[in-house]
């Protein structure tokens, strides 16, 4: 029955373990905030307690088809040619080795200098929220007029353990391989290379190695993404919506973005369609099955998408509105003039203006203009470090990206040529360019880069052992970058890696009045178990107040 | 496996081992190893 296929949770893979997380965070945060009010910004353990239950589940009802699965892999890795079997074996060990390496700076509470937006507000805003008990706004907060529902739905396990953690961050990690996995073996009609190849790419990108247990969340947001197509082509369409919702709803500048990337990709589907005669399939040379993108399973997923952006997304566009006059702060602040939470002629209404203006031209922080010389050389420049380890786009994809960009716009001007669109290709393309003209930083094209692998990979073309070779090395190039961000840590205590900042936080929670926000000059107080009150600063987190 | 172009003359027989796209492979790691040599002498030579 058609109408059955919308509940098929229990169903859930394992590899859609990490939308779990946040399934069951985001109504414990709620409660955490008014009900259970642990104290001093902790949170009780029930949301690790309820996820671990979960997971086992999960795990039980999956064991049968994960042991097949074993079986499986065993029995046609022993069929491919001796030296194949060498260079996967060699793969093994090196995606073991980043494994590792991100598993060891997981257990680690955030301290990095690329952890500074988890400390910015990520956890800070939660946690000030929950001394607070109260969801109002702070004021002294720019940050607390975003988008924060994974923020939210986090909380409760960042904040369950005596320092604050970023597990859950490596389980999103985690989850993206077999997520990439499934989506590639949809795609290539299960080939045995292909699978192994997707694994490979994913762990032998730099990209995404550098996040690799760290407290950032775009590899979190990349995940949605991908959990979502997957979920969506496997039927599960609230699964599906909910993770789509998550990840629509996760920063103020995604909707726009998001919406305008489908806009274009079906405007320009409908032309090609209907008045040039193009053949659309999901990925190239894979037609739509029946059924996996009808009219129905659209409108089902649309209006799950909607009530559930009701309750996760709608207490952050109502705060927004009520402060800032705009559902999406810091975008076109006081265009809507709905509640009087600030007074527009106060200097916290001029600094609101001010800050939301210096968020938006942040945008041009990164690249080097928009120019058509300059749109060619992106091409090469976000792959490769610059000065230092970065670029001009922040930091490089790396080598595994420059394997596949040549392939795929070879494949993607091919079909065309032939009269067919590729979905994943076509959206990759297009979601590239409204990136190029937006906030052009490499940590926005998680999710292009990996649906460019896909697309490459289950085409099932290009499986050379020169290939394979090269993702070897952009591997071991990625497993050194790995090893040398977390280098530092190895052998370091919980306590000893923190910067002396927290620990001064630390300290100081023993000896301040709790009686009254606690004033301080800097708005990274992710350790602060008191309720600050940040002054005197120029950053951009920070209002007049 | 996709075994690259074949060659039955039997001449020629490293340019018949490589297709196409393996030439592509290795410039592009050729070029991004060179890249990262360059930057990294950099550095070294002006820390």
């Amino acid at each position: 029955m058609e109408g059955k296929s919308i509940f098929r949770t229990m169903r859930l893979p394992l590899s859609h373990l990490p939308t779990v997380l946040l399934i069951v965070g985001y109504p414990i945060y709620w409660l955490e905030l008014y009900a259970f009010r642990a104290g001093r910004g902790n949170t009780t353990p029930l949301a690790w307690i309820i996820f671990c239950i979960f997971a086992l589940i999960v795990l039980y009802r999956n064991y049968t088809r994960l042991v097949a699965g074993a079986r499986d892999f065993c029995v046609r890795f022993s069929q491919e040619p001796l030296s194949l079997r060498l260079l996967l074996v060699v793969a093994g060990i090196g995606a073991g080795v980043i494994s590792l390496c991100a598993f060891y700076a997981a257990l680690l509470p955030p301290h990095l200098v690329q952890e500074s937006d988890l400390l910015n507000y990520h956890l800070t805003l939660p946690r000030q929220h929950l001394i607070m008990h109260s969801f109002k706004h702070i004021p002294w907060s720019t940050a607390d007029l975003y988008l924060l529902p994974i923020d939210f739905s986090l909380a409760p396990y960042w904040l369950a353990t005596n320092l604050p953690n970023k597990f859950p961050q490596f389980l999103f990690f985690a989850g993206i391989i077999p997520v990439s996995f499934n989506l590639v073996r949809r795609f290539s009609g299960n080939n045995f290379l292909s699978l192994c190849l997707i694994v490979l790419a994913v762990f032998g990108s730099h990209s995404v190695g550098i996040q690799a247990g760290t407290a950032m969340l775009d590899l979190a947001l990349c995940y949605l993404f991908l959990a979502a197509l997957d979920s969506f082509l496997g039927g599960a369409i609230l699964i599906s919506a909910l993770e789509f919702v998550f990840l629509f709803w996760s920063k103020s500048f995604i909707p726009l973005q998001l919406g305008l990337t489908f806009m274009a990709l079906f405007c320009l589907m409908f032309v090609l369609k209907k008045w040039f005669m193009y053949k659309v399939d999901w990925n190239l040379g894979r037609e739509i099955e029946a059924g996996t993108l009808n009219k129905k399973k659209l409108q089902q997923f649309a209006v799950l998408f909607l009530i559930c952006s009701i309750f996760i997304a709608g207490p952050f566009i109502a705060k927004s509105m009520y402060y800032a006059g705009t559902p999406l702060f810091p975008f076109k602040v006081g265009i809507l003039n709905p509640g009087n939470g600030l007074d527009r002629n106060s200097p916290q209404w001029q600094s609101l203006l001010e800050k939301s203006k210096q968020c938006v031209t942040t945008r041009d922080d990164y690249g080097a203009g928009r120019s058509l010389k300059e749109f060619i050389g992106h091409f090469w420049l976000i792959a490769v470090p610059e000065e230092g380890v970065n670029n001009r786009y922040d930091y490089p994809v790396g080598l595994m990206y420059l394997l596949f960009v040549g392939p795929f716009l070879y494949v993607f001007i091919s079909s065309l040529r032939k009269k067919k669109i590729g979905l994943l290709p076509f959206f990759v393309v297009v979601y590239w360019l409204v990136w190029w003209v937006g906030s052009q930083q490499t940590r926005f094209l998680f999710i292009p880069i990996l649906l460019m692998f896909i697309s490459v990979i289950a085409t099932n073309k290009f499986q050379s052992r020169i290939l394979i070779i090269a993702m070897l090395i952009a591997l071991f190039l990625t497993g050194l970058s790995v090893f040398r961000a977390h280098r530092a840590d190895f052998g370091c205590a919980s306590w000893e890696v923190l910067r002396p900042k927290d620990r001064e936080l630390i300290a100081m929670s023993k000896t301040v009045n709790r009686n009254q926000p606690v004033k301080l000059n800097y708005p990274d107080v992710a350790f602060a178990d008191f309720e600050v009150d940040v002054q005197d600063t120029n950053s951009v987190f920070v209002l007049q107040h | 496996m996709n075994k690259g172009i074949k060659n039955n003359s039997g001449q020629n027989k490293f340019l018949g081992w490589i297709n196409g796209w393996d030439a592509y492979f290795i410039a592009v790691t050729l070029l991004y190893l060179l890249w990262r040599a360059r930057v990294f002498f950099e550095r070294c030579v002006y820390p």
